[in-house]
This record gives structure tokens, sequence and C-alpha cells, in this order.
């Protein structure tokens, strides 16, 4: 075979391929309608293997064309209606597309891989009658030459009304070639290709077809005598042809094309007169062309439309674009600090302008009353002077012209080259998904069970290179889903379901991430048999297992070694799965999550991340820094007035809330989010300071009014506002300050929303996505980083993330802020309290309230004498009882001692007990609710977040009491 | 017999060195982005001609410095990727994997190049002062100071 011999062959596999995996979902469809089919439908299949049969045919690889002739007798006779389409139809013809992939992809050795399986899966289904019908039908040497153009379609359907066209247009004649491979060919000692290649220099070869009728006589034998069918387009007349072809006359038909040079002039007619899109439709309708050369024409524009490019150059190319907008976004923003410098000269050498034609007045008028002299030179120099400043004036005015447009221009395009360049690199995740209809069909099938596949969001576009690693582990879910989610006919009849499993592979947007779920409504994840298998597997303790969620343990099997299918079949189960699915989608910078409901089904969510894509984002900034939000992910923006703060934003348990027409949602603060020291800057000063409020609603007291580096040692807590209290403290209020109203990005997260406060709301940018680094992997709240205009890096923030990390509440919001108000009017006559903020036990923060406490002493560690297990102090001349908080309430004693310890001693006891405090602290005034749900125990009145340290607070005649319950029996 | 050539730096008063192969260049004067709730050793992230490298602060990563004190004016070494470093790898074995982000150490200040012999690297004590050992490949007596060769592998490893 020589090397053109070989190219050829290889774009026929290539091409072949294709053919093949668009036969499949067609075949699926074929299936699916039955007797609706559509001859368009079957038509295509049957196309598609008819090119692979001649392609093939010519190259004399007789198991490919074999194969496909079988197939094409079948697909024939379905064609005809001489066979109902069942799924064993189905079957046997599918399985052919396998062997012919797998003999596509070893072609060199095609003949000794074994066809005769799929052969005879094919034959019961072909009647040897309608095979002689075909026969005297296609091959007749007889025919008249009326005849011979018609079967031309049908040996060579490949061959449109176009080409045809083309060849009358420019006076050609158009032939019919039979060329016998041993007559013509191998006695002669030509290689079809040399052989081809020669005629190639009269004319064109259009179409080679195989002469299926003659092949039935050769199969099995050693016979090589095939017939090949040839259409040849030639300026030779016909009394030429057999001499320039070296092919005998009587194997040579001419064909006649009157009937196409008619349409030809009707449709130059009609182009005249009509509009050419209309008339297109039109006048090929007009030609009668049958609907296979019409679909024909489709694909054939769409190959000639398209172009391989090297993947490589694409990636070049995503590069080379996203490096030019960075240096749009530069030149932009140099360009703009340019302009308003320059309006700003313009406005002061209009000033100075000003400025000057007065005093020239003055001069003037002074000059009038001097000598004539004086009063020349000076209206010399004056002039001369004007003239300057309109010049440099005008010059300003004239900087660069039309700079504006250009830089828009430049915008613009740019723009689109990175949105086309990066669309190149798109595949739509159907590449993927199509082929699963099969795989589905396939598995139930051998396991019994009837399943429906359902494919959402198919246009979802996805990189290439995502789209192509997707395969594997998406190939694995869907099995796992078949195999173990669905269960089997008799289990869902039991459970009374239909007998039918739903299976829904969907593809979404969101939170600039594109989502893949596999949903199934089979059985779910079977968590008592998990964790059996994680004990057995060692794995787990019991304890462990006991600490998990439910979801948690779903996610157990993702776990490296770990397979709960109790037969090992040869569909999925050997426990090499989940976690190599998982490995593979984290390669990818994604995740995968589990989630099930025991007996409803199970649904697995794999987030995949937007790498080397360009997106259009909201750039906002935190603690001074820039960060990017992918505007996919972004709801609304909402600013609150300062003023109307207090009225806004609610206070839930640890919870910010805002109301955003009349619905509650949840507020994270990305400073606190993402674990930076809150501040704020001072709208005198201008200068950026620790902000101690803990709401947004408290007023920043004076005292914190102070720049950072000179903090002073006072550390009160100013008095909060309450919440829906108009009440003021003193002295100026900056919440009225405009730069102090609060910026919140309203943002999807699964189903809901929520509010990111944000501290300045910059424009929307297109930013490259560069992927994240693997070290900051762990942080949870970045989707990957970016660089800006500037050439500054930022990071991109992953909204689904910061809401996970904040551990974002929705549910029963509005209930809880009613029993919230509730408790709060309750409480309401307590208003502020005094806390007296101390440390007891390891690292145990606690407060009293302040009222209670008479005074608090220093002492010495020594002077407290243990007698009988309990502590003593003298004090005042008696002896007091002291009590370790560790004792009476959920925290570790202390265990470190030091030379001095302090004691709270309360009012009103006499002085008869005291409690131990490592150190005291501070004293505060708070407002701050006390959640009484989270940690709760007797002597305990509430926790609260005091100092962004979790301080229980103390009921301490409570602790008293428990501690000798006699001295207080009332 | 073989000598190897090793960049050597600065943390503090103390000199390290890694092998010279793995290293892309050395900058001064970038603008390093923090990022937060990254992990203590990540200083933040540089933009190196539009591409992003990740600085790992070495003197937090061995636990020679305790977190980020006000120390400036460092310079950033970038390795190479552990792609670009197959193709040597593959000649010589022996070079050390980096990381497939692009890293850059922060260091205080950049020594000599040195070029060592191989017999002259001794294995490492278990601990230097009071940093473990775990980031020591091997220590060499150079004319007034001590060398502490570095595990650049070791050092790169992201933890889950």
């Amino acid at each position: 075979m020589n090397m053109q011999d070989q190219e050829m062959l290889n774009e026929l596999i290539v091409e072949s391929r294709e053919h093949l995996s668009a036969i499949e979902p067609d075949l699926l469809e074929l299936e699916q309608k039955g007797d609706a089919i559509s001859g368009e439908l079957i038509n295509r299949v049957f196309r598609a293997v008819h090119s692979i049969k001649g392609g093939f045919g010519f190259f004399g690889i007789e198991h490919i064309t074999k194969l496909s002739h079988a197939m094409e007798n079948v697909m024939a006779k379905i064609r005809d209606k001489n066979l109902a389409i069942t799924p064993e139809v189905t079957d046997a013809l599918l399985k052919g597309v396998d062997k012919l992939r797998t003999l596509l992809d070893d072609v060199a050795n095609a003949e000794s891989i074994p066809i005769e399986a799929e052969i005879a899966g094919l034959n019961p289904f072909l009647d040897q009658q309608v095979q002689a019908k075909t026969k005297t039908k296609d091959f007749d040497k007889k025919t008249s030459e009326n005849n011979i153009e018609t079967s031309i379609h049908q040996k060579h359907p490949d061959i449109q009304e176009t080409q045809m066209i083309e060849t009358v247009k420019n006076g050609k004649h158009l032939y019919q070639i039979t060329l016998n491979s041993r007559t013509d060919l191998s006695n002669k000692d030509v290689a079809p290709s040399v052989l081809l290649e020669t005629w190639e220099k009269f004319g064109e070869v259009m179409d080679v077809s195989f002469d299926f009728d003659n092949i039935s006589g050769i199969l099995g034998s050693s016979n090589k005598e095939i017939m090949y069918s040839v259409v040849y387009s030639t300026v030779l007349e016909p009394d030429l042809v057999s001499a320039g072809t070296g092919i005998p006359e009587e194997q040579i038909f001419t064909i006649d094309l009157t009937e196409t040079r008619d349409k030809i002039k009707s449709e130059a007619a009609a182009k005249q007169t009509a509009q050419s899109a209309a008339q297109k439709i039109s006048s090929s309708q007009e030609q009668g062309t049958s609907t296979a050369a019409k679909t024909q024409i489709k694909a054939d524009n769409k190959i000639e439309d398209a172009l391989r490019v090297k993947v490589g150059l694409l990636n070049n190319l995503m590069n080379l674009a996203g490096e030019l907008v960075l240096s749009r976004n530069q030149l932009m923003q140099s360009v703009n600090r340019k302009l308003s410098e320059a309006v700003e000269t313009e406005s002061l050498l209009k000033n100075v302008t000003q400025q000057f034609m007065q005093s020239t007045r003055n001069m003037q008028e002074a000059s009038r009353q001097g000598h004539e002299i004086v009063n020349q030179t000076a209206d010399k120099e004056i002039a001369r002077l004007k003239e300057t400043v309109a010049q440099s004036l005008s010059m300003r005015l004239m900087d660069v012209p039309g700079l504006n447009s250009i830089m828009q221009n430049i915008d613009m395009v740019t723009s689109l080259l990175q949105e086309s360049i990066m669309q190149t690199r798109l595949q739509p995740i159907s590449v993927v998904f199509a082929k699963f209809p099969r795989l589905v069909r396939d598995l139930a099938k051998k396991l019994g069970k009837e399943i429906n596949l359902t494919l959402v969001g198919q246009d979802v576009e996805l990189d290439k290179s995502i789209v192509e690693q997707l395969s594997d582990p998406l190939t694995h879910l869907i099995r796992n889903s078949v195999d173990h989610g669905v269960e089997s006919q008799e289990d869902r009849k039991k459970a009374g379901k239909p007998v039918q499993g739903e299976v829904v592979l969907r593809a979404f947007h969101e939170g600039g991430k594109v989502h893949i779920q596999i949903e199934d409504d089979g059985a779910g994840v079977n968590r008592n048999r998990v964790k059996e298998k994680a004990i057995e597997k060692g794995l787990f303790t019991v304890d462990d297992l006991a600490k998990m969620t439910d979801r948690e343990i779903d996610n157990i099997i993702m776990l490296p070694g770990f397979s709960t299918a109790a037969v090992v079949s040869d569909v999925s189960g050997r426990g090499v799965g989940m976690d190599v699915v998982k490995t593979n989608i984290e390669r990818l910078g994604g995740t995968v999550d589990i989630e099930s409901e025991p007996g409803k089904g199970t649904i697995i969510t794999m987030k995949l991340p937007l790498t080397l894509a360009i997106i259009s984002s909201l750039i906002v900034s935190a603690g001074g820094r820039r960060f990017a939000i992918p505007q996919v992910g972004i709801d609304e923006l909402v600013r609150i007035r300062a003023k109307d703060v207090t009225k806004r934003i609610d206070r839930l348990k640890n919870c910010e809330v805002m109301r955003l027409r009349g619905k509650l949602l949840p507020l994270v603060r990305l400073e606190i989010a993402l674990d930076m020291v809150p501040t704020f800057i001072h709208p005198e000063s201008n200068i950026r300071m620790v902000d101690k409020r803990k709401r947004w609603s408290d007023r920043r007291g004076l005292a914190e009014d102070k720049p950072q580096e000179s903090q002073s040692n006072e550390q009160k807590i100013p008095a909060g506002v309450i919440p829906g209290d108009d009440r003021r403290g003193k002295g100026p209020d900056r919440r009225g300050n405009v730069s102090n109203a609060v910026k919140i990005v309203v943002l999807k997260y699964q189903d809901q929303h929520y509010g990111l406060v944000v501290e300045e709301v910059y424009d929307s940018e297109e930013i490259v996505v560069k992927p994240l680094s693997g070290y900051l992997k762990s942080s949870q709240c970045y989707a990957g980083s970016t660089i800006m205009g500037d050439g500054s890096v930022a990071m991109i923030l992953d909204t689904n993330g910061l809401a996970q990390l904040s551990n974002l509440k929705f549910n029963d919001l509005e209930k809880d802020i009613e029993t919230e108000k509730e408790k709060f009017l309750k409480d309401s006559n307590k208003k502020l309290r005094e806390l007296l903020l101390f440390e007891a036990g390891e690292n145990g923060n606690f407060g009293v309230d302040l009222s209670m406490v008479a005074r608090v002493e220093k002492v010495e560690t020594s002077r407290i004498v243990n007698i009988g297990g309990k502590d003593f102090l003298k004090y005042e001349d008696r002896s007091m009882r002291l009590l370790k908080l560790s004792d009476y309430l959920p925290v570790s004693a202390a265990t470190e001692t030091s030379n001095y310890t302090f004691v709270i001693v309360p009012k009103g006891s006499n002085h008869i007990m005291g409690i131990i405090a490592n150190q005291v602290k501070d004293v505060v005034k708070t407002d701050a609710l006390l959640d009484t749900s989270n940690i709760r125990g007797n002597g305990i009145l509430g926790s609260a977040m005091i100092n962004s340290a979790l301080t229980l607070v103390v009921d301490m005649k409570t602790v008293f009491k428990s501690a000798e319950p006699e001295m207080f029996s009332d | 017999m073989a000598s190897k050539q090793f960049a050597s730096f600065y943390i503090g008063e103390n000199l390290f060195g890694i092998d010279i192969r793995l290293i892309r260049e050395i900058n001064r004067n970038i603008e390093i982005t923090p990022v937060d709730r990254a992990p203590k050793f990540v200083r933040g992230l540089l933009n190196l001609r539009g591409q992003i490298v990740t600085v790992i602060d070495l003197g937090v990563r061995i636990g020679l410095v305790d977190k980020d004190d006000d120390r400036k004016d460092g310079r950033c070494i970038v390795l190479k990727t552990s792609e670009e470093l197959s193709q040597k790898r593959s000649e010589d074995p022996t070079l050390e994997d980096t990381a497939r982000d692009l890293v850059a150490l922060y260091v205080d200040d950049i020594g000599d190049m040195v070029t060592i012999d191989e017999k002259e690297i001794e294995s490492p004590p278990a601990n230097i002062g009071e940093v473990e050992g775990e980031f020591f490949s091997g220590v060499a007596k150079l004319d007034k100071e001590l060398l502490v060769i570095l595990k650049v592998a070791e050092l790169l490893k992201i933890e889950e």
C-alpha cells in the first residue's frame, strides 16, 4: 500500500468512526419509535453504513465490507417495511456497530478479527427473497440509460444533485463505470489508487461504491473478483471514455443529464424572479430531490464549514487572548486616567486664562495712564502670552483626535475576539451524554431492569479538556445508578414503585460552576450496609459512625477501597469505583457529593469549575482587598442606606438576616467569612481602622475611632442600639454617612439565596480565570484567581463555598425571627446587661451580671486552703468558700496554676462564697441576646458572642445552690 | 566525583540551599497579594508576567519564623514546575520533583551560588536549632558557614 493509499485509508477510518457514532443514537431512536419511524432517519443510518461499506470495499478489507453489507441489508428491509424494528433487531445492529468499531480500531488486522457471530446475528432477519430482488434491481447491465440514472442514486447515494449540476455546468459528461477487480486491476497489475489517479487527469471520480450484489458470490470464497461501481465526471466524449480509462466499452454507461439540465434552466429562471432564501426551498422541491439528498447536502455543508485545528494551537490562542484582555484593561485604565488628568488640566488652564485676562485688563488700564511705548510693549507681550495660553489650551483639547472611539473599538473587538476564541474550545456536554442511552439500554437489558434515561441540559458547554475527561467518571456513575441504584423489577413492585426506573442525567450552570447530576429513583444508599462495610474494612469505628450525619455516611462510598455491592457483577462493584470517580473529578478541580434518601433515590452531584474560561464577574472589595464574584452566581445588588440598616437587618442567633421584599435572607459578611480582622474606613480621616462592632446596627463608639496602631487599652464595647429601637446615643452619628451604607450582593446558593456583605462594589469585568493554586484549595472559599487590569492578583470567590463555610441556615428563618422577637420583648426590660467578663477553667470565657458582683479580689494562690476537698479563703476575718466553675459547668478544669488568682465576690451573700477566676478581663455593656438553646446547663443563663469569643453567662445563685443546696433552701 | 550546584539564600542568619536546576528565576520588589484563609506558610500570590505564582514563605514553612512578622524586602525564588522539569528528570532521576503549580519561595536574602562535591554533603542532624529536620536533606560546611540543603519536594507538599 503506498503512502497515498494509506492517507486515504486513514481519512476513511476517521470518517467511518464519525458515521458509526452517528448511527448509534439513530438506531436507539428507531427502536423507541418503532413503526412510527421516519424515512429520513432510516435513510441516514442506511447511508452511513453504505459509505463505510463502499469505502472499505475499495480497499478490499473484506470483514468490514461483509459486516456492513449484512447490516445494510437488514436496514434495507426495515426501510422497505419488510421487517419490523424489535429490540432484537436493534441489538444485532448495535452489535454490528460495535464490531465495526473494533475493526476500525485495528484495520491492519481486520481480516483476522472474527465477524461470524455478528453476521450470524443479522442473518435471521434477512429474507432470501428480498436479497434476490435487490440483486436484480441493482446491477443489471441491460437496464436502459434512464434506469441507470435512478440506480445511480441507489448505488451512489452520496452523489448529490449539486454535483450533477456542477458537471453539467462545466460541460462534462457523467459516466457510471463498472470496474472488475480481477480483469481491470489484478490482471493488469494496477493498484486502484493508481488507476483512479490516471482517471483524475481527465475528470473527477465522484464516488466509488461496492457492487454488493456481487459480493454474496464471493463471500467465504477466495475469489477476489469484486465489482466496483464508479461515477466519473469528465470532459471526455462517450466514444473516448473507454480509451481514456482503459475499461472495456461494455462496462461504461453514460448517464443522461437532460433532466438535470432542465432543472438548472428552471432554477436559473426562478432565481431571477424570486428571493433567494425562499426560492432555494421551492426549487429544491421542484427538483423533487429525495429527502435523502437534501439532508446529504445539509450534512455536507457542515463538513465544508468545519476545519480541524490542533488543540495546542487553540490553547495558545486562548492564552494570547487572555493576555490581550489584560493589556486592554491596563490600556483602558491608563487612558482613562490620562483623560481625566487632561480634563483637570483643561479646567486649570481655563482658570489661569481667566485670571490672566483679568490682570491683562488691569495692566492695560494701568499702562493707559503711562507711556505710549510702554503701552505698546506691554500690549505685544500680552498678545504673545495670550497666544501661548490659547495654543496650549487648544492642544489639550485636540490631544488625540478620536481617541475615545478608538478605545471603544479596541475594547469591543477584544471582547469579541476573546469570546470567540473561548468558544472554539467549548464543546456541548452532549458529546459525552450521547453514549449513555445505549449504555443504559444495554445494561438494563442485561440486568433484567426497565430503565428510562432522561438527558437534560445537553447544550451546556464545557471546555474541551473537561468534556474529554468526564466520560469515564460519568460512565461509572451511570453504571452504578443502573446496577446498584435502581432496584430489580420485583423489588420495585414490592415497594409500590412503577416497574420502570428513572435515571436522569442533568447538566446546568450554578454558582459559576457547571453542575452535573445523576439522579435515580432507586433504593438510595443503604446506610446500614455502608456502616457495616466501613467497620468491616476498618475505615471507621462505631464511635466515628455514630457522630456522622447521614450525608457523611453516604459519602463514605467514595473512600478508596469501598464497594457495597453484595454480588460483584461485571458491571460494577469491583471496589475501585467511586474513589476513582472522586479523584478524577477532583483532578479537574471539581467536587462530588452524594445525597440519598432511603427508598426514594440518590442524587450524585458533580460541580466542575470553568477553568481556562474567561468569565464576566463583579469586582467587590472587603478589608481593602479586591475579589471577583462570577456573574452567573449573582442575583442582584442591594444597597441599604445607613439609616435603614436597623430596619432592614436583624440578628438571629449567630446569623444576621436581611429583609428583602418581605423575605428574609441570611447574610454573610465577607470580611468575617474570610477570617479577616473587621475594618472600616474612617469617613473623615480616610484611614482604615479596626471595627469592633458586632453588627451594623451597632453604632461605632467614639473609643473605636482611633487608628489601629494607636489603640488604647480601653476595650469597652459601647452600648449598642437595640434593633428596631430608634434611640440614638450622644455624639454625631456616622451611620447617616453615604459611604456607610451596607452593600450586599445577593447570591444564589442551591435553591436559596443569601446576601454577601461587601465593603465596596466596583465594576463588572471580564476576567481570565486562572486555576486555583493547590495550596489554597483547603481554604474552601475560592474558585480561582485572576489578574486585574492593574496587574495585581485578585481571588475569585466560590460563592457556594462561602455559604457552606458560614453554615447558613435557610429554613424557618421567618419563624425563628418571630420567636426571637417574642423572647426579645420578654427580655426587653433588661435591655442592656452589664457583664463582668472573666476566664475560668481551661480557656472558658464567662460573664456575670455586674449588678450581682460586690467586688473582685486578687489573691495569692497560696492563701487558698483546701479542707475536705473544698477550697476556702480567709476573707475579712471569715472563711469564704471558693467555687471552681469547672466543678459545676461544662468547662474543663484549669491545668495551669499561677501565683495569683481572682475571686469574684457576689453581692448579698454575706461573703460566704466566691467564684475563682483565672483572669478578670473586662466589663462590657451589651445588648447581645443570650442563646439558650446551644449550651444548656444548670447555672447557665445562656451564651453570647462577646468580643468575638463565646461567653457563657453564669447565674451565680444557681451555681451556689448546686454547691451547697441546704444553705440556699428558700 | 560529581559535584552539584546550589543556590543559597538566607532566612534570618541561616543559610539554606536548593539545587540550582530547580530555579526558574529570582525576583524582588514584586507585589504579593495576601490570601485570606490560606495556610499560614502561603504568603500570597504574585503576578509573574501574566502567570499566577503561589508564594510560600520558606521561614514559616520550615518553622524557623513563627508567623508573618514584618519581614519585608525579601526575594522570591520562582521554581520550575514539575512539568518543566520532567525532561531533565528523565535524564537525571536524582533531580527533585517540584509542584504542578508555579511556586515561589520567599526568602530574606539571596546568597551566592555554591558548588559542592557530593562527598562533602553530610546527612543532616535530626533538628537544626528548634526546627525539625523533615525538610532537610543534607548539610555542607562552607568556608565560614553551614549550608543546609532543603528537600524541595517535601517543602512543596500539599497537605489535605
